[in-house]
Protein backbone atom coordinates (compact mmCIF):
# COMPACT_ATOMS: atom_id res chain seq x y z
CA UNK A 1 0.00 0.00 0.00
CA UNK A 2 2.53 2.59 0.73
CA UNK A 3 4.45 1.54 -1.89
CA UNK A 4 1.64 2.59 -4.14
CA UNK A 5 1.64 5.70 -2.05
CA UNK A 6 5.81 6.44 -2.94
CA UNK A 7 5.38 5.74 -6.23
CA UNK A 8 1.76 8.17 -6.89
CA UNK A 9 3.89 11.01 -4.99
CA UNK A 10 7.00 10.03 -7.00
CA UNK A 11 5.43 10.34 -10.11
CA UNK A 12 3.05 13.75 -9.38
CA UNK A 13 6.15 14.97 -8.28
CA UNK A 14 8.87 14.28 -10.87
CA UNK A 15 6.26 15.60 -13.17
CA UNK A 16 6.12 18.90 -11.76
CA UNK A 17 9.27 19.61 -11.71
CA UNK A 18 10.58 18.74 -7.92
CA UNK A 19 14.16 18.29 -8.23
CA UNK A 20 14.08 15.68 -5.25
CA UNK A 21 10.79 14.09 -5.95
CA UNK A 22 12.34 10.83 -4.25
CA UNK A 23 13.19 12.52 -1.19
CA UNK A 24 9.95 14.43 -1.65
CA UNK A 25 7.93 11.22 -1.97
CA UNK A 26 9.13 9.86 1.19
CA UNK A 27 8.27 12.50 2.94
CA UNK A 28 4.70 12.15 1.37
CA UNK A 29 4.72 8.22 2.05
CA UNK A 30 5.85 9.74 5.94
CA UNK A 31 2.36 12.08 5.85
CA UNK A 32 0.41 9.70 5.32
CA UNK A 33 1.69 6.58 7.85
CA UNK A 34 1.36 9.74 10.37
CA UNK A 35 -2.28 9.81 9.68
CA UNK A 36 -2.73 6.51 9.79
CA UNK A 37 -0.68 6.49 12.69
CA UNK A 38 -2.66 9.42 14.28
CA UNK A 39 -6.09 7.63 13.55
CA UNK A 40 -4.91 4.53 14.84
CA UNK A 41 -4.64 6.21 18.36
CA UNK A 42 -7.23 7.76 17.62
CA UNK A 43 -9.32 4.69 17.54
CA UNK A 44 -7.49 2.57 20.10
CA UNK A 45 -8.73 6.09 22.54
CA UNK A 46 -12.28 5.86 21.14
CA UNK A 47 -12.45 2.35 22.52
CA UNK A 48 -10.68 3.02 25.78
CA UNK A 49 -8.22 0.84 24.62
CA UNK A 50 -5.44 3.73 25.70
CA UNK A 51 -6.32 7.02 27.49
CA UNK A 52 -5.91 9.17 24.31
CA UNK A 53 -3.05 10.69 22.37
CA UNK A 54 0.03 12.23 24.53
CA UNK A 55 0.33 15.20 25.42
CA UNK A 56 3.80 16.29 26.30
CA UNK A 57 3.38 19.92 27.29
CA UNK A 58 0.75 22.35 27.74
CA UNK A 59 2.40 24.78 25.46
CA UNK A 60 1.03 24.59 21.41
CA UNK A 61 4.67 24.66 20.40
CA UNK A 62 6.73 23.18 22.41
CA UNK A 63 4.09 20.12 22.32
CA UNK A 64 4.62 19.87 18.96
CA UNK A 65 8.67 19.73 18.89
CA UNK A 66 7.96 17.02 21.57
CA UNK A 67 6.30 15.03 19.25
CA UNK A 68 9.13 15.48 16.45
CA UNK A 69 11.10 12.72 18.57
CA UNK A 70 9.02 9.72 17.87
CA UNK A 71 7.79 10.91 14.63
CA UNK A 72 11.70 11.70 13.26
CA UNK A 73 12.02 7.79 14.61
CA UNK A 74 9.35 7.16 12.10
CA UNK A 75 10.74 9.22 9.44
CA UNK A 76 13.59 7.87 9.90
CA UNK A 77 12.74 4.15 9.67
CA UNK A 78 10.40 5.13 6.51
CA UNK A 79 13.94 7.01 4.85
CA UNK A 80 15.50 3.87 5.21
CA UNK A 81 13.39 1.68 3.88
CA UNK A 82 12.50 3.57 0.69
CA UNK A 83 16.25 2.71 0.00
CA UNK A 84 17.71 3.56 -3.55
CA UNK A 85 17.39 -0.25 -4.12
CA UNK A 86 13.74 -0.43 -2.72
CA UNK A 87 12.74 2.95 -4.68
CA UNK A 88 14.21 1.85 -7.97
CA UNK A 89 11.72 -1.32 -7.65
CA UNK A 90 8.80 0.27 -6.75
CA UNK A 91 9.80 2.88 -9.50
CA UNK A 92 10.37 -0.38 -12.23
CA UNK A 93 7.30 -1.96 -10.90
CA UNK A 94 4.32 0.74 -11.28
CA UNK A 95 6.27 2.35 -14.15
CA UNK A 96 5.25 0.01 -16.70
CA UNK A 97 2.05 -0.28 -15.95
CA UNK A 98 -0.45 2.18 -18.37
CA UNK A 99 -2.55 5.07 -16.85
CA UNK A 100 -1.08 4.62 -13.33
CA UNK A 101 -3.70 7.86 -12.59
CA UNK A 102 -6.34 5.56 -13.38
CA UNK A 103 -9.78 6.73 -11.64
CA UNK A 104 -9.30 3.69 -9.51
CA UNK A 105 -5.84 4.89 -8.22
CA UNK A 106 -6.52 8.49 -7.42
CA UNK A 107 -9.76 7.21 -5.71
CA UNK A 108 -7.79 4.71 -3.73
CA UNK A 109 -4.96 7.29 -2.88
CA UNK A 110 -7.70 10.00 -1.63
CA UNK A 111 -9.50 7.69 0.15
CA UNK A 112 -5.87 7.12 2.28
CA UNK A 113 -5.60 10.05 3.17
CA UNK A 114 -9.24 11.26 3.39
CA UNK A 115 -10.44 8.03 5.84
CA UNK A 116 -7.66 8.57 8.48
CA UNK A 117 -8.94 12.33 8.21
CA UNK A 118 -12.38 11.94 8.83
CA UNK A 119 -11.66 9.26 11.73
CA UNK A 120 -8.80 12.11 12.92
CA UNK A 121 -11.88 14.99 13.38
CA UNK A 122 -14.65 12.86 14.43
CA UNK A 123 -13.48 10.51 17.22
CA UNK B 1 23.58 2.17 -37.73
CA UNK B 2 26.32 0.45 -36.47
CA UNK B 3 26.11 -3.05 -34.76
CA UNK B 4 25.82 -1.26 -31.26
CA UNK B 5 22.99 1.25 -31.89
CA UNK B 6 21.42 -0.17 -29.30
CA UNK B 7 24.41 0.52 -26.95
CA UNK B 8 24.29 4.10 -27.59
CA UNK B 9 27.46 3.64 -30.02
CA UNK B 10 29.61 3.44 -26.84
CA UNK B 11 30.43 -0.82 -26.21
CA UNK B 12 33.13 0.45 -24.15
CA UNK B 13 31.11 2.30 -21.61
CA UNK B 14 28.05 -0.49 -22.36
CA UNK B 15 30.19 -3.53 -21.47
CA UNK B 16 28.45 -4.77 -18.33
CA UNK B 17 24.52 -4.47 -18.85
CA UNK B 18 23.81 -6.67 -16.19
CA UNK B 19 20.77 -4.96 -15.63
CA UNK B 20 22.04 -3.83 -12.99
CA UNK B 21 23.03 -0.24 -14.07
CA UNK B 22 21.08 3.31 -13.44
CA UNK B 23 22.22 6.70 -11.50
CA UNK B 24 25.52 7.80 -14.26
CA UNK B 25 24.84 9.89 -17.51
CA UNK B 26 27.66 11.47 -19.53
CA UNK B 27 26.55 15.27 -19.67
CA UNK B 28 26.38 17.70 -22.55
CA UNK B 29 30.16 17.98 -22.34
CA UNK B 30 31.24 14.25 -22.52
CA UNK B 31 31.65 14.53 -18.71
CA UNK B 32 30.45 11.11 -16.42
CA UNK B 33 28.28 12.47 -13.64
CA UNK B 34 26.60 11.07 -10.82
CA UNK B 35 22.78 12.08 -10.05
CA UNK B 36 21.08 9.53 -7.02
CA UNK B 37 17.72 11.23 -8.94
CA UNK B 38 18.37 10.41 -12.16
CA UNK B 39 17.99 6.40 -12.91
CA UNK B 40 16.64 6.73 -16.09
CA UNK B 41 16.55 8.57 -19.83
CA UNK B 42 13.12 9.51 -18.94
CA UNK B 43 14.46 10.75 -15.30
CA UNK B 44 16.84 12.84 -17.04
CA UNK B 45 14.40 14.29 -20.25
CA UNK B 46 11.93 15.01 -17.22
CA UNK B 47 14.26 17.51 -15.68
CA UNK B 48 15.68 18.67 -18.79
CA UNK B 49 19.39 17.13 -17.95
CA UNK B 50 21.01 17.17 -21.45
CA UNK B 51 22.74 13.96 -22.09
CA UNK B 52 22.98 10.41 -22.30
CA UNK B 53 22.10 7.90 -19.28
CA UNK B 54 24.61 5.33 -18.92
CA UNK B 55 23.70 3.01 -15.72
CA UNK B 56 24.11 2.74 -12.08
CA UNK B 57 27.65 0.98 -12.58
CA UNK B 58 29.90 0.62 -15.68
CA UNK B 59 33.62 1.00 -16.39
CA UNK B 60 35.67 2.84 -18.61
CA UNK B 61 39.23 3.23 -19.66
CA UNK B 62 41.54 5.72 -18.92
CA UNK B 63 43.01 7.05 -22.16
CA UNK B 64 45.87 8.48 -20.15
CA UNK B 65 46.92 5.54 -18.12
CA UNK B 66 45.07 3.05 -20.29
CA UNK B 67 43.59 1.57 -17.00
CA UNK B 68 39.83 0.20 -16.07
CA UNK B 69 38.00 2.86 -14.30
CA UNK B 70 35.29 1.48 -12.41
CA UNK B 71 31.74 3.87 -11.80
CA UNK B 72 30.57 2.47 -8.52
CA UNK B 73 27.05 2.95 -7.65
CA UNK B 74 27.65 4.64 -4.78
CA UNK B 75 28.70 7.69 -6.62
CA UNK B 76 32.58 6.69 -6.40
CA UNK B 77 34.97 5.84 -9.41
CA UNK B 78 37.86 3.85 -8.35
CA UNK B 79 40.43 2.33 -10.52
CA UNK B 80 41.19 -1.29 -11.88
CA UNK B 81 44.78 -2.82 -10.74
CA UNK B 82 45.10 -4.77 -13.94
CA UNK B 83 46.41 -2.30 -17.39
CA UNK B 84 44.93 -3.42 -20.13
CA UNK B 85 47.26 -5.83 -22.27
CA UNK B 86 47.76 -6.60 -25.74
CA UNK B 87 45.14 -8.30 -26.76
CA UNK B 88 44.92 -12.07 -28.29
CA UNK B 89 41.81 -14.03 -28.95
CA UNK B 90 41.44 -17.40 -28.01
CA UNK B 91 38.71 -17.96 -25.67
CA UNK B 92 34.49 -17.94 -25.79
CA UNK B 93 32.40 -17.26 -22.76
CA UNK B 94 28.76 -18.26 -22.93
CA UNK B 95 25.73 -16.33 -21.61
CA UNK B 96 25.70 -17.45 -17.56
CA UNK B 97 28.56 -15.34 -16.45
CA UNK B 98 31.10 -18.06 -16.69
CA UNK B 99 33.73 -18.48 -19.42
CA UNK B 100 34.42 -21.77 -20.86
CA UNK B 101 37.61 -21.84 -23.14
CA UNK B 102 38.27 -23.97 -26.71
CA UNK B 103 41.73 -22.71 -27.20
CA UNK B 104 43.11 -21.74 -23.90
CA UNK B 105 41.77 -20.38 -20.92
CA UNK B 106 42.81 -17.18 -20.95
CA UNK B 107 39.82 -14.99 -19.55
CA UNK B 108 37.60 -15.12 -16.85
CA UNK B 109 34.81 -13.30 -15.26
CA UNK B 110 34.75 -12.18 -11.43
CA UNK B 111 31.33 -10.65 -10.20
CA UNK B 112 31.62 -8.13 -12.58
CA UNK B 113 35.01 -7.55 -12.77
CA UNK B 114 37.00 -9.29 -15.13
CA UNK B 115 40.59 -10.71 -14.98
CA UNK B 116 42.59 -11.69 -17.20
CA UNK B 117 45.78 -14.69 -17.52
CA UNK B 118 48.37 -15.25 -19.73
CA UNK B 119 48.61 -11.67 -21.28
CA UNK B 120 45.56 -11.90 -22.58
CA UNK B 121 42.55 -8.92 -22.08
CA UNK B 122 39.48 -10.35 -22.85
CA UNK B 123 35.65 -8.94 -22.48
CA UNK B 124 32.51 -11.20 -21.26
CA UNK B 125 29.28 -8.80 -21.83
CA UNK B 126 26.84 -10.99 -20.55
CA UNK B 127 23.24 -11.86 -21.28
CA UNK B 128 22.56 -8.35 -23.41
CA UNK B 129 25.77 -8.70 -25.25
CA UNK B 130 26.10 -12.29 -25.27
CA UNK B 131 26.85 -12.70 -28.94
CA UNK B 132 29.51 -9.87 -28.57
CA UNK B 133 32.90 -9.71 -26.90
CA UNK B 134 35.30 -6.69 -26.96
CA UNK B 135 39.05 -6.42 -27.05
CA UNK B 136 40.50 -3.74 -26.71
CA UNK B 137 43.54 -1.52 -25.66
CA UNK B 138 44.04 2.14 -25.30
CA UNK B 139 44.96 4.58 -27.73
CA UNK B 140 47.32 6.58 -25.29
CA UNK B 141 49.03 5.98 -22.50
CA UNK B 142 51.42 3.35 -22.24
CA UNK B 143 50.07 0.46 -24.45
CA UNK B 144 49.19 3.77 -26.78
CA UNK B 145 48.69 3.18 -30.65
CA UNK B 146 47.56 -0.56 -29.59
CA UNK B 147 44.90 -1.94 -31.69
CA UNK B 148 41.21 -1.87 -30.08
CA UNK B 149 39.05 -4.84 -31.64
CA UNK B 150 35.07 -5.61 -30.89
CA UNK B 151 34.82 -9.61 -31.43
CA UNK B 152 31.48 -10.72 -32.96
CA UNK B 153 30.89 -13.91 -31.92
CA UNK B 154 28.02 -16.36 -33.00
CA UNK B 155 25.09 -17.96 -30.86
CA UNK B 156 27.87 -20.30 -29.25
CA UNK B 157 29.74 -17.58 -28.69
CA UNK B 158 32.67 -18.72 -30.85
CA UNK B 159 34.57 -15.30 -32.02
CA UNK B 160 33.79 -15.46 -35.93
CA UNK B 161 34.74 -11.76 -37.31
CA UNK B 162 36.34 -8.92 -35.46
CA UNK B 163 35.60 -5.11 -36.19
CA UNK B 164 37.81 -2.14 -36.16
CA UNK B 165 36.89 -0.72 -32.95
CA UNK B 166 39.18 2.34 -32.72
CA UNK B 167 37.54 5.90 -31.81
CA UNK B 168 38.20 6.98 -35.79
CA UNK B 169 35.22 4.01 -36.57
CA UNK B 170 32.88 5.81 -33.95
CA UNK B 171 34.25 3.63 -30.83
CA UNK B 172 35.26 5.95 -28.21
CA UNK B 173 37.49 5.62 -25.10
CA UNK B 174 36.41 7.84 -22.50
CA UNK B 175 38.28 9.90 -20.28
CA UNK B 176 37.82 9.92 -16.55
CA UNK B 177 35.99 12.73 -15.37
CA UNK B 178 36.99 15.17 -13.09
CA UNK B 179 33.06 15.69 -11.75
CA UNK B 180 32.73 11.61 -11.24
CA UNK B 181 32.59 11.65 -7.89
CA UNK B 182 29.93 11.96 -5.65
CA UNK B 183 29.31 15.59 -5.13
CA UNK B 184 29.01 17.25 -1.30
CA UNK B 185 25.42 19.35 -1.79
CA UNK B 186 25.18 21.48 1.12
CA UNK B 187 21.91 23.05 -0.81
CA UNK B 188 20.23 19.70 -1.04
CA UNK B 189 20.94 18.62 2.78
CA UNK B 190 19.94 21.99 4.15
CA UNK B 191 16.52 21.42 1.70
CA UNK B 192 15.99 18.04 2.86
CA UNK B 193 16.38 19.25 6.41
CA UNK B 194 13.61 21.85 5.57
CA UNK B 195 11.02 19.76 3.77
CA UNK B 196 11.66 16.95 6.68
CA UNK B 197 10.65 20.00 9.16
CA UNK B 198 7.97 20.45 7.19
CA UNK B 199 6.11 16.81 6.96
CA UNK B 200 7.22 16.54 10.74
CA UNK B 201 5.30 19.88 11.43
CA UNK B 202 2.24 18.84 9.53
CA UNK B 203 2.16 15.33 11.32
CA UNK B 204 2.90 16.71 14.88
CA UNK B 205 0.18 19.70 14.40
CA UNK B 206 -1.92 16.82 13.37
CA UNK B 207 -1.23 14.86 16.67
CA UNK B 208 -1.55 18.23 18.66
CA UNK B 209 -5.19 18.99 17.34
CA UNK B 210 -6.01 15.46 17.88
CA UNK B 211 -4.82 14.94 21.23
CA UNK B 212 -7.24 18.44 22.10
CA UNK B 213 -9.83 20.34 19.76
CA UNK B 214 -8.48 21.84 16.71
CA UNK B 215 -8.21 25.07 15.67
CA UNK B 216 -7.31 27.47 13.50
CA UNK B 217 -3.88 27.74 13.86
CA UNK B 218 -3.25 23.58 13.59
CA UNK B 219 -5.05 24.20 10.17
CA UNK B 220 -3.20 27.19 9.30
CA UNK B 221 -0.06 25.47 10.40
CA UNK B 222 -0.84 21.96 8.28
CA UNK B 223 -1.58 24.95 5.11
CA UNK B 224 2.09 25.74 5.67
CA UNK B 225 3.90 22.90 7.16
CA UNK B 226 2.61 21.14 3.28
CA UNK B 227 3.83 24.15 1.60
CA UNK B 228 6.92 23.63 3.11
CA UNK B 229 7.62 20.16 2.28
CA UNK B 230 6.21 19.66 -1.72
CA UNK B 231 5.61 23.65 -2.66
CA UNK B 232 7.33 26.65 -3.13
CA UNK B 233 8.38 27.79 0.14
CA UNK B 234 11.82 25.69 0.30
CA UNK B 235 14.17 25.42 2.76
CA UNK B 236 14.83 28.78 3.21
CA UNK B 237 11.53 29.56 3.83
CA UNK B 238 10.90 26.58 6.13
CA UNK B 239 13.39 27.18 8.43
CA UNK B 240 13.38 31.25 8.74
CA UNK B 241 9.90 30.61 9.87
CA UNK B 242 10.78 27.42 12.07
CA UNK B 243 13.16 30.02 13.90
CA UNK B 244 10.71 32.77 13.48
CA UNK B 245 7.71 30.13 15.07
CA UNK B 246 10.15 29.74 18.01
CA UNK B 247 11.23 33.39 18.81
CA UNK B 248 7.69 34.41 18.70
CA UNK B 249 7.05 31.33 21.23
CA UNK B 250 9.54 32.78 23.58
CA UNK B 251 8.40 36.55 23.29
CA UNK B 252 4.55 35.84 23.32
CA UNK B 253 3.88 32.64 24.79
CA UNK B 254 2.06 31.97 21.64
CA UNK B 255 3.27 30.65 18.08
CA UNK B 256 2.62 32.82 15.37
CA UNK B 257 -0.19 30.84 13.98
CA UNK B 258 -1.67 30.94 17.38
CA UNK B 259 -1.35 34.91 17.39
CA UNK B 260 -2.62 35.46 14.22
CA UNK B 261 -5.68 33.18 14.35
CA UNK B 262 -6.55 32.33 17.73
CA UNK B 263 -4.95 35.29 19.83
CA UNK B 264 -7.79 35.43 21.93
CA UNK B 265 -8.54 32.22 23.03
Amino acid sequence: MYNFVFYFFYRMLSRSGDDDSLFSSILGVFLVIGLHIIALLKILAHFNVIEGLPIFSDTYLHNKLYWFLPLGVILGIVYLYFNKRKAKRVIDKYSSKENFYSLGNVTLFIFLIVVPAIVIAKL
Amino acid sequence: MTPYHYGYNNPIVYKYLFGLLEDWYENENGEIVYDENVKSQQDMNDRGIKGTYLGEQGTAIDENTGKTIVYNSDGTTSTAEKELAEVVVTARGNSSGSSSSTASADWFSSGNLLGYAGGVQSVYEGAFFSRHKFDYRPSKGPNADSWTTVWKTNKAGEAVTGINASPANGYRILKESKNAVKKFNAGRILARTGKALGALGVVATIADGASGTWKSYHTADVIIGVAMTFGPVGWIGGLTYLAADLVTQGVTGKSITENLFDGNQ
